[in-house]
């Protein structure tokens, strides 16, 4: 007869096992006295070190609210899009400095050299989190309007690939959406946000297009890109693309306004760029702002593709 | 499933409070790595919460052991000790018998090796024996063999120390 092994006994104290294993123990221990007696000590032991540990327990905690918690989660993402906003700007002063000494150095020196690329970006959310994009896109949770249809008219500038934009002061600076930007930036169709530097359009599938917005940085680096799109329900989500400092500024701008939550910054596609076309390649990241819940923001991000 | 991790915060937070207790020694800090896990686990939504939970919750406190030995902090346990902050009814004579108790079950862990102290904490806080064999490793046959063993050394160290005591005191 086999008996009951000691780690079997305690699987089986600590209810682990199938019930056909606890039938084919019990079986046993009813004819069994010594197994019986092992049982016993086990449970014995068992007892004693719940007992034991029991000891060792700080006092009983309230937690603190729920909420309390989410604004601390939410002040974090905020705090790192800051601080990849100053980075950016430490890294975009110093790629400038470089550039100038080079020119000094050698006057020969093309002006394309490429940032420095070690930025570190946060990882994106988990994919398999069960907030969809299609739940995200199907719910109304914001409300801010959208586009008005004068905004959406074709601009009168079309940008060159490698000059900076001459904007007329109707189209530079305007809203797009209810989000407030600064000079430079440039409303665009289509068309021409992706002739102004091959630039790939940053969209969240499935939803309409109602405003797309570029602005050329100081650097030779391709336009940033705003692409605003209309939830079903109402409500407008904004994608922002483009060099890291622009692209922080940006956001973190905006989180400070309070109106816009933005998602985790992710990095983009790797910026290939045909030869001749004038610009150099820069490190770029894209988030997502709208007045949604993080959670929702991110989820988008996922989902973004660049076309 | 923010809902999904609200209701873990408000039912197994003083379990993972309790948890990092046991790996830190300090109530205070126990309770700040257990709101950085939520907190965690708000932004990353995993797929199987509470593992995820007391897997980072591990991480956490590694981490925290690693930078005190970096510190070459000694986080003493008499002073930091939340059970002196308990009632003022407990008298300072049961207090200092507590004190002693829980000193000595915090040598009697000590005694563990690393793996069967994290199995018999994780056991402890409420997780699964599928649970522990994700979170550590190890196959779910083994952790009745390391709960075994775990349990009956913590058992031992314990009584051993008490033998010691009563020797001295003799």
């Amino acid at each position: 007869m086999r008996h009951v092994p000691e780690d079997e006994l305690h699987a089986y104290l600590d209810q682990a096992l199938s019930r056909s294993q606890c039938i084919e123990i019990e079986t046993h221990l009813a004819r069994c006295a010594p197994c019986r007696d092992d049982r016993d000590q086990i449970a014995g032991l068992r007892d004693r070190t719940t007992l034991l540990l029991a000891r060792v327990a700080p006092r009983v905690s309230v937690p603190p609210p729920y909420a309390q918690l989410l604004a601390r989660g939410d002040e974090r993402r905020k705090t790192s899009w800051r601080r990849l906003a100053v980075l950016a700007a430490g890294l975009a002063g110093a790629a400038v400095a470089g550039w100038g000494m080079r020119a000094m150095l050698d006057p020969h020196t093309p002006a394309g050299v490429g940032l420095p690329a070690a930025v570190a970006l946060a990882a994106p959310a988990d994919p398999t989190a069960p907030v969809t994009a299609e739940s995200v896109i199907r719910s109304r949770e914001a409300a801010i309007p959208s586009l008005p249809e004068s905004h959406q008219a074709a601009p009168t500038v079309r940008l060159a690939s490698t000059t900076p934009p001459v904007a007329t002061p109707a189209a530079t600076g305007r809203p797009v959406g209810g989000l407030a930007l600064g000079d430079g930036w440039v409303a665009s169709s289509r068309a021409e946000a992706e002739a102004a530097g091959q630039n790939l359009i940053p969209e969240v599938p499935g939803l309409t297009v109602s405003g797309i917005r570029l602005r050329v940085g100081a650097g030779q680096e391709r336009p940033a890109v705003i692409v605003a799109q209309t939830l079903p329900g109402g409500g407008t989500v904004y994608t922002v693309e483009g060099p890291v400092d622009a692209v922080a500024e940006l956001v973190a701008d905006q989180l400070s306004s309070g109106v816009f939550r933005a998602s985790e910054p992710t990095r983009s596609a790797p910026d290939y760029l045909p030869f001749g076309s004038g610009y150099r390649r820069a490190p770029r990241v894209l988030a997502v702002l709208g007045a949604l819940s993080s959670d929702s923001l991110n989820v988008l991000a996922q989902r973004v593709t660049l076309r | 499933m923010a809902d999904e991790i609200e209701r873990l915060y408000q039912t197994m937070y003083s379990t993972v409070v309790r948890f990092l207790y046991r790996k830190v020694w300090d109530a205070d800090r126990a309770e700040d790595l257990a709101q950085e896990v939520f907190i965690r686990a708000m932004a990353h939504r995993p797929e199987k919460p509470r593992a995820w939970i007391f897997a980072v919750a591990a991480n956490l406190a590694r981490d925290e052991a690693r930078a005190a030995v970096r510190r070459k902090k000694h986080l003493t346990l008499l002073t930091n000790d939340p059970v002196t902050l308990a009632s003022p009814m407990v008298s300072p004579v049961d207090q200092l018998e507590r004190k002693e108790q829980l000193s000595k079950v915090h040598e009697a862990l000590a005694v563990l090796s690393p793996r069967d102290q994290e199995v018999l904490l994780l056991w402890d806080a409420g997780m699964s024996y599928t649970e522990i064999a994700q979170q550590t490793g190890l196959a779910v046959g083994a952790v009745g063999t390391t709960l075994a063993r775990a349990r009956k050394r913590l058992v031992e160290a314990y009584d051993q120390q008490q033998e010691e005591a009563r020797a001295a005191r003799s």
